[in-house]
């Protein structure tokens, strides 16, 4: 077995004043160097916290974990260094172009300015947004900011990547690029991917491992096939449903009953 | 059956503006409504009478009209630029998309903006008109009379607000059909204050007050004015305070002029629904891409005075995010305008100048508007520089040098044209003191930083941002009263106390700000 890359334990975040809501329930969890591994799990689960709390962007409010060999708390520096992060929501300046913003993530994470310039270029041709490079980000549809979120997650070339919900407003050839391109990053130059995603076959391709998180709590782990033995299904669609709880039976017209005449 | 969609929609409004007050919202004019009563009938009149006799003869001198009319001017021009200065700059792009896919008429949306805000902002006019009978009561007031003025205040406000809201919905939909029109939309919404504030300004000094009483024939100014509604309403006003007394005390002009008011009101409402429909497109409106431009000396400049490299490149970009958005640029002119108004108004006096005086407190203002943007684009937008290697350190690095960049240059303009006003002053020490506000600037930039971080602003709306500005403004007066009273020691130590008092309480800011920055989520 390989180094471990990320390892928690009963690492927990709970938001509010009195700690109401329970976010991340006491994840104890190790993912390996060159892994892909996925995160399933219903919305509101506690999949981006998770995501969050191992970027070092919310402090945990239990447990400890290490990135890459480095404490969570004590050396989130080098975490933050080494990580690379499509956000779920991420902010980004409107008012920069493209190329600008690219320069300026390049800065934050103080890529040398001559590798940089070659980076950006080379990044916005693969994301077929070289010919608009120079138009202002408010202008971009939802998309076309996503692949430069994606680009500036990549421009500092980390080990260690982080993407929650990549495909999610990409459009079909898009997402089967950035699907491509996930799969190059971890087959050929060696990177440790978690991916957050909804789309099931997308996870089913890529991922060594799947983690499912329902509720805050880690309630399975493991391969495809393995997720697959364990609830005796078929497809990764019907384990990942009869893991978080089923389809409740529920009467879903019933809200039309009352009609006017 | 078919509800009043103009009815939900200003329902909608009303619940919005008072979502602060939460469960107690529906009692909130019953809450204000009480006591403005009891002042009136009460407290007020009480008072008034010990006043009775200078009030009369406040009101037999010709000043009185004058005065009424501009009270009233003042409300309606306050009203009308409200709205288009709300409207034009809220963010409300998401409602909107919600209220494009219901079946509404442009109409509608205009009619409930209009009777939504009605409640909130008849608060203010109530109170001022309150206070306005309750003063004329012990002159003999009748009950219809003093409904009357009640009414001439609302009928006032009313107008303004309606043709407010129809010019602000307008300029929307004329300008809103690009990024860069959204942007306009927020930098006139600054500025179209800005007539107003000169015009306060023009009152507080009593120049407009001359001007209109000096004429016995009237000036070209007295007859603008005559032109509005408003002014019909002070005419009326007068006349009861000279015949007090019941419906008696009442020529026929009285009740045509407030007819006359009616009649105004009613026909903006009604020319206004039918514009509505045809000028104001509710349509979805297409966004043209606009390309940034090459960068310029300027930016070159700035990218080698802040060291180069990586930070270089930093601030060079929070620049362009900063200077590309046409509300700041506003907001600074805004300032500037009314440092020029001050220096105006204020300067020119004996001692050194109370123009120069003046803008110590109107430097809290500049430097809040030019720090204050650093949270508006929302958490996710500080969580870049969180998810950085040291990001907090470099987002509070790169964006006191920038501010610092645009504001020391307009701290060095603003002061020297002040400083011109005080006659005889030498060179020596007019350098030194453009040195020391350059000081001071540079000090309130980082204070300013430390209290937008300590209390993070969401929005861009300009309400919310005044919080932390009147904290420094507060902040800038207790200075300057511990420094006149410390001037027994000099007026050296004076100053130097100011400088003092604000780079210990800035740092400390700054440091208490940093701290919050690191733990927002
Ligand atoms: N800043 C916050 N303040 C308070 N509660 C929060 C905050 N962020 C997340 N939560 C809560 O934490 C829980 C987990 O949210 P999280 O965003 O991690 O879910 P998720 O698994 O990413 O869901 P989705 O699939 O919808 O993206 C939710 O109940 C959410 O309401
Ligand atoms: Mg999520």
């Amino acid at each position: 077995m390989s180094k471990t890359m990320i390892s928690t334990k009963r690492l927990s975040k709970s938001y509010g004043k009195s700690g109401q809501v329970i976010a991340l329930d006491k994840l104890t969890l190790d993912v390996y160097e060159g892994e892909t591994f996925g995160l399933l799990g219903p919305n509101g689960a506690g999949k981006t916290t998770t995501v969050r709390l191992l970027n070092c962007i919310v402090k945990p409010t239990g447990g400890s974990a290490t990135v890459g060999g480095y404490d969570l708390i004590e050396n989130s520096i080098e975490i933050k260094r080494m990580t690379g992060l499509l956000a779920e929501s991420p902010g980004l300046y409107e008012k920069l172009s493209a190329q600008e913003f690219l320069e300026f993530m390049g800065a934050l994470y103080d890529v040398p300015s001559d590798i940089l310039s070659v980076r950006v270029d080379k990044l916005l041709k693969l994301f077929g947004l070289h010919g608009r490079r120079n138009h202002l980000l408010e202008g971009y549809s939802r998309g076309m900011k996503q692949k430069v979120l994606i680009a500036a997650a990549l421009i500092h070339d980390p080990p260690l990547l982080f993407f929650d919900e990549p495909t999610s407003t990409l459009d079909p050839s898009a997402a089967l690029m950035v699907r491509d391109l996930m799969k190059d990053l971890s087959e050929n130059v060696g990177k440790t991917i978690v991916v957050c995603s909804h789309i099931l076959p997308i996870v089913e391709e890529l991922c060594d491992r799947i983690g499912i998180i329902n509720r805050g709590e880690l309630v399975a782990v493991g391969t495809v096939d393995e997720l697959m033995e364990r609830t005796g299904k078929d497809t990764l669609e019907k384990a990942y449903i009869d893991i978080t709880g089923g389809v409740q039976q529920k009467e879903l017209l019933s809200w039309r009953e009352l009609r006017s005449a | 059956m078919r509800r009043l969609k103009w009815l939900v929609l200003a329902k909608n409004g009303y619940l919005l503006r008072t979502s602060s007050f939460g469960r107690m919202r529906y009692a909130v004019p019953f809450l204000i409504g009480v006591p403005i009563v009891v002042a009136v009938f009460v407290i007020i009149p009480w008072i008034a009478d010990f006043f009775l006799d200078e009030l009369e003869v406040f009101f037999l001198s010709s000043a009185a009209v004058t005065f009424i009319q501009i009270i009233l001017f003042t409300i309606f021009i306050l009203f009308l630029t409200f709205p288009i200065s709300f409207s034009l700059n809220s963010g409300q792009e998401e409602h909107y998309e919600v209220l494009l896919s219901a079946p509404l008429k442009p109409k509608d949306v205009i009619l409930g903006k209009f009777v939504g805000d009605m409640p909130f902002y008849s608060v203010a006019v109530v109170v001022a008109s309150s206070l306005f009978v309750a003063l004329l009561l012990p002159l003999g007031l009748g009950l219809v009379q003093a409904v009357m003025i009640m009414g001439i205040f609302l009928l006032t406000f009313f107008s303004a607000l309606w043709i407010g809201v129809l010019l602000a919905a307008m300029i929307r939909s004329k300008i809103g059909s690009s990024a860069r029109g959204k942007d306009l939309g927020k930098a006139l919404s600054m500025t179209v204050a800005l007539p107003m504030v000169g015009l306060m300004y023009a009152i507080m000094s009593g120049m407009v007050y001359s001007a209109l009483l000096d004429s016995g024939s009237k000036g070209p100014l007295a007859f603008a004015l005559d032109l509005l509604p408003s002014s019909w309403g002070a005419d009326v006003i007068v006349s009861f305070a000279l015949n007090p007394g019941g419906a008696s005390g009442m020529s026929v002009e009285e009740p045509l002029r407030f007819v006359a008011m009616i009649i105004f009101f009613v026909g903006a409402l009604w020319v206004g629904t039918k514009l509505a429909d045809r000028a104001y497109s509710l349509e979805s409106q297409s966004l043209s891409s606009n390309l940034a431009r090459p960068e310029g000396q300027f930016y070159r400049t700035v990218r080698t005075v802040s060291g180069g490299g990586s930070f270089g490149s930093l601030v060079v970009s929070v620049f362009k995010d900063y200077g590309r958005r046409l509300e700041n640029i506003s907001k600074v002119v805004y300032i500037i305008g009314l440092m020029l108004l001050v220096t105006f108004f204020f300067g020119g006096a004996e001692d050194v100048g109370g123009g120069f005086i003046m803008l110590f407190f109107l430097l809290p203002f500049l430097s809040g508007f030019i720090v204050g943007e650093v949270t508006v684009r929302g958490k996710e937008n500080l969580f870049i520089y969180r998810k950085a290697p040291r990001g907090e350190a470099r987002l509070v690095r790169a964006r006191i040098v920038q501010s610092m960049i645009v504001m020391i240059p307009l701290t060095v303009i603003a002061s020297a044209i002040s400083l011109t006003t005080v006659p005889g002053l030498g060179t020596g020490p007019a350098l030194v003191m453009v040195l020391y506000m350059i000081a001071l600037s540079a000090s309130l930039i980082v204070f300013s930083l430390g209290l937008f971080l300590m209390f993070p602003v969401f929005s861009e709306k300009p309400a919310d941002m005044m919080g932390n500005v009147i904290i420094l403004s507060v902040f800038m007066m207790g200075c300057f009263f511990a420094a006149v009273l410390l001037s027994v020691y000099g007026e050296i130590a004076g100053w130097l106390l100011i400088l003092t008092l604000t780079t210990v309480s800035g740092t400390i800011a700054l440091f208490l700000g940093v701290r919050n920055l690191k733990t927002l989520e």
